[in-house]
């Protein structure tokens, strides 16, 4: 079973980056984080029962994962977080290369955590079923969300948010 | 800006750079741990913390006991009340250092995330009433056990008066009030401290709801 789970992560490393970078952008605990995502998917992976394709369970663990660290967040009084209202999208200035990556992670960072897991998958063109069955909510309203949120996010993209 | 663009700018920003990934040796070896660095840190301290505590309250058990029960000492309410006020100070600190560790290891990482938040947000209620009962039933025991003093005179507790220079029965009531308000003081107090966690849970919940 090591095997195997060690396979499928080391071609799905990726998700876990993503993942990291929109809910823990700039955070200086963010390998921390990925690492511990690593651990809960390991310790999570005996409930994966092959009902769906491993990248759906990985995003439903790391996602769980990720907001219940942000969550927890306030009985863990050392860790420090910088607020999303330092960030000035339409001011932020970067390298070339990287501007529209940073950009768009900074836009993203301005959503509430359910917000960015539903841009997430639906950036990583999960469909609406799939969005459904790692969210929990229908698939009819998971199209609402997604418009809703993408309506957000040109809005900060274009304009900047403060 | 276009909505369509989002998905190439995404794919575009994901297409040339790639994060340094974990190799074989590196995933077991994360593998074997229970939590990462930084977790594992702040675990450790609440775990010292309710370590500390328990042993502290432990000691402080085994002193009361030998001195009321194998010295047979016998202390007047006055005298009684700083250890009386010590001991629920060390029974609180134990506790809620507890009821923290115990809400930062619950998980359900399994579930969809509107199913892992509802069943969180159960797990830190039920955590919460059995903490609030285990103190209404300890301090209201405590308390109906001073009254049930007063009315047998057991340990000469019925000699208090208004007029008694060193214990008064109004000293006595306050104490038994003091001791009736601990729970719903404690309960103010998890309400402060986990007030956050439950309103990020509500807003997840409601996020996730289809209205």
């Amino acid at each position: 079973m090591e095997k195997e789970f060690i396979e499928l992560i080391k071609r799905h490393q990726g998700i876990l980056h993503k993942i990291c970078n929109v809910y823990f952008l700039r955070d200086p605990y963010k390998e921390d984080y990925y690492q511990e995502m690593l651990i809960r998917l390991w310790k999570s992976y005996p409930g994966f029962k092959n009902q769906s394709a491993f990248s759906t369970w990985l995003y439903r663990v790391a996602l769980n994962t990720a907001i219940d660290i942000i969550r927890k967040q306030s009985l863990l009084p050392k860790h420090t977080w910088l607020s999303k209202t330092e960030y000035n999208i339409a001011e932020y200035k970067s390298n070339d290369e990287s501007e529209n990556k940073d950009k768009l992670y900074l836009a993203i960072n301005l959503l509430s955590d359910i917000e960015k897991a539903i841009i997430i998958l639906y950036l990583e063109d999960f469909n609406y079923r799939e969005i459904a069955e790692i969210t929990g909510i229908s698939e009819n309203y998971a199209g609402v969300r997604i418009n809703r949120i993408k309506t957000q996010l040109i809005k900060i993209l274009n304009h900047g948010q403060k | 800006m276009d909505k369509n663009d989002l998905k190439s700018m995404w794919r575009d920003a994901h297409y040339t750079k790639s994060e340094s990934n974990f190799s074989k040796e590196s995933l077991e070896k994360t593998m074997a741990l229970k939590h990462s660095k930084a977790i594992s840190k702040s675990l450790l301290d609440v775990k010292i913390k309710v370590l500390l505590y328990a042993l502290i309250f432990l000691i402080y058990v085994g002193l009361i006991i030998y001195a009321f029960v194998y010295l047979r000492l016998n202390l007047s309410v006055n005298s009684l009340v700083p250890f009386a006020l010590a001991g629920i100070f060390l029974l609180i600190s134990a506790t809620s250092e507890i009821v923290r560790l115990l809400v930062l290891t619950k998980t359900a990482d399994n579930l969809s995330l509107k199913d892992s938040s509802l069943v969180f947000y159960k797990k830190l209620k039920r955590i919460k009433t059995t903490d609030f009962i285990i103190y209404l039933v300890i301090f209201y025991l405590f308390a109906i056990l001073i009254i049930y003093n007063y009315l047998t005179d057991i340990g000469g507790v019925k000699n208090l008066s208004w007029h008694n220079e060193i214990v008064s029965l109004p000293l006595l009531g306050t104490i038994i009030l003091m001791l009736l308000s601990v729970p719903w003081f404690i309960k103010y107090l998890n309400n402060r401290r986990y007030k956050k966690l439950f309103s990020d849970l509500n807003e997840s919940v409601r996020q996730l709801s289809d209205q």
